[in-house]
């Protein structure tokens, strides 16, 4: 059986209706908040022994906060497909690089519950825009929002194949930032895998156009689920205020 | 309720979530699971500069197990080790440029305390050397959010800088418990994360972004160096206790299967 994964949005549960958003929420009834969501992540990278071109591309499906590009702007968090690709090709007379981050249609990438997934992504499409800035994690930086080095269209085409056994995870977790507490569970479920590209597009520079059709050597596919309790306000709790 | 503090229960509220989906297991199974248990924390730094010509800096250290996906294919690397990294974008041009380095022993310092840090990093020293792959986000088992790639180029000369991060607000405190499973073999992991927003400057004595000028068509270098503050910083150090039962031999999960 198919199932799409990838669609969501924040949703409230318990006590609140399904559907209704946090902000509706937040504006008529106290805490404690019930949030949950899903999200799934793609990875594989590899090389084009034909053409000399090197490529890689994640993708990422769910909660994405956003490091603005203005000096003081606010972040920014969002439920999103995000994907991140990166181009580069070395020959004796030349070197072109590029790489580049979008928000794509749900549409573009489906993961089924066997962990395959595909990703079919045209930069041209109009429902396609450019990161609103740097994706960032817990940690910090992920990786780059912006578009650098590229041209014309971008085509990318992955379908990845799980090649080893499923690990399947389960956590339970507490935030704590008093008077703010979050307490959650969630679930993932990860495999290797293997993808097959089919790419297009042109550098920048005086690369010119590029193109790649091969399989990846490493790749990884994930789906995760969580489900959080909100008590108290977050103030100047972090990450990133 | 303001619509101020509305919107920032929403963002810490998808934050959270995100947080558990995204960064749902904190460990290392970087080379599949194994029998045995072992202990071991991670220290992180981060900051993101933006000047007002839009020019951006950002800085990242870590220190602790990290693992490193390797150029060309293969299987995680896996160590303990400092790493810092720094990715830099010129605004008038486009320029981009960025590193990866290992350092033999950390170049920062956490105070317990308080949370406050300081790193001062010249990528000349000694014994620095190129990250074997890309780094995968420190402390996650398996790579479950976007990664940065760990391009070295761009660059021209020497990278070095010092930076003192100030607490900013009230330290969040993250305790989790996973169990994985995969085949015959189980593993619970036992975490504890502190992270603490932070204000930074730093100084930048040496860092020259190099290349082609879409205009001119002629290669050019962009010096950064300089004085810059920010806000957009944290600093973040986790402990983990991992425990995995299973078969004595093979090993099983992203990375390494060898399901005996």
């Amino acid at each position: 059986m198919v199932k799409r994964l990838g669609v969501y949005a924040l949703t409230t549960v318990c006590a609140f209706a399904l559907g209704a958003s946090p902000a509706t929420v937040a504006s008529t009834v106290p805490p404690p908040y019930h949030l949950s969501g899903v999200g799934s992540y793609a990875y594989g990278g590899g090389y084009d022994q034909a053409t000399g071109l090197n490529a890689d591309v994640q993708v990422q499906v769910g909660t994405t906060t956003f490091r603005p590009y203005q000096p003081l702007g606010f972040p920014l968090t969002i439920e999103t497909d995000v994907i991140s690709a990166n181009f580069f090709r070395s020959t004796i007379d030349d070197f072109s690089y590029g790489f580049g981050c979008w928000l794509i249609p749900a549409d573009d990438y489906v993961i089924n519950s066997d962990l395959s997934a595909t990703l079919d992504f045209d930069s041209s499409d109009p429902r396609v825009t450019e990161c609103p800035g740097d994706p960032v994690g817990p940690n910090g930086m992920t990786t780059s929002g912006l578009v650098v080095g590229l041209a014309g269209p971008v085509h990318i085409h992955v379908t990845w194949t799980a090649t080893s056994p499923i690990t399947s995870s389960r956590t339970i977790s507490r935030e704590s930032c008093p008077p703010y507490f979050n307490s959650g569970v969630g679930t993932q479920q990860n495999a290797d895998a293997i993808a097959t590209y089919v790419t297009s597009g042109a550098f920048a520079t005086d690369g010119g156009a590029f193109s790649g059709n091969f399989q990846t050597v490493t790749g990884s596919v994930t789906a995760f689920t969580g489900m959080g309790e909100i008590k108290g306000f977050p103030g100047a709790c972090g990450p990133y205020g | 309720m303001s619509k101020g503090r509305r919107w920032m229960l929403i963002a810490a509220g998808a934050a959270a979530v995100g947080l558990v989906t995204a960064g749902v297991a904190a460990a290392s199974f970087a080379t599949g699971l194994t029998p045995g248990n072992s202990k071991f924390s991670a220290e992180n730094i981060y900051a993101s500069f933006i000047d007002a010509q839009g020019n951006q800096i950002s800085i990242q250290a870590s220190s602790g197990r990290q693992s490193f996906r390797p150029r060309g294919g293969g299987s995680l690397i896996t160590e303990d080790t400092s790493t810092v990294q720094v990715f830099s974008f010129v605004a008038s041009t486009g320029l981009v440029g960025g590193g990866c380095w290992t350092v033999p022993s950390s170049p920062f310092t956490i105070r317990a305390n308080d949370m406050s840090a300081t790193i001062a990093f010249d990528s000349s020293a000694p014994g620095i050397a190129e990250c074997p792959g890309d780094p995968v986000n420190a402390g996650e088992a398996v790579p479950s959010s976007l990664q940065r790639r760990a391009f070295s180029e761009g660059l021209n000369g020497r990278i070095a800088f010092t930076a003192t991060w100030t607490p900013i607000g009230s330290t969040v405190q993250f305790r989790s418990t996973t169990n994985t499973s995969c085949g015959t073999f189980g593993a619970v992991i036992e975490a504890v994360t502190m992270s603490q927003n932070s204000s930074v400057a730093t100084t930048i004595s040496s860092l020259t972004v190099e290349g082609v000028d879409p205009d001119s068509g002629q290669t050019i270098d962009v010096s950064l160096a300089g004085t810059y503050t920010t806000d957009f910083a944290l600093v973040t150090q986790g402990s983990f206790d991992q425990t995995v039962n299973g078969p004595s031999s093979g090993s099983c999960g992203p990375f390494g299967s060898d399901v005996p």
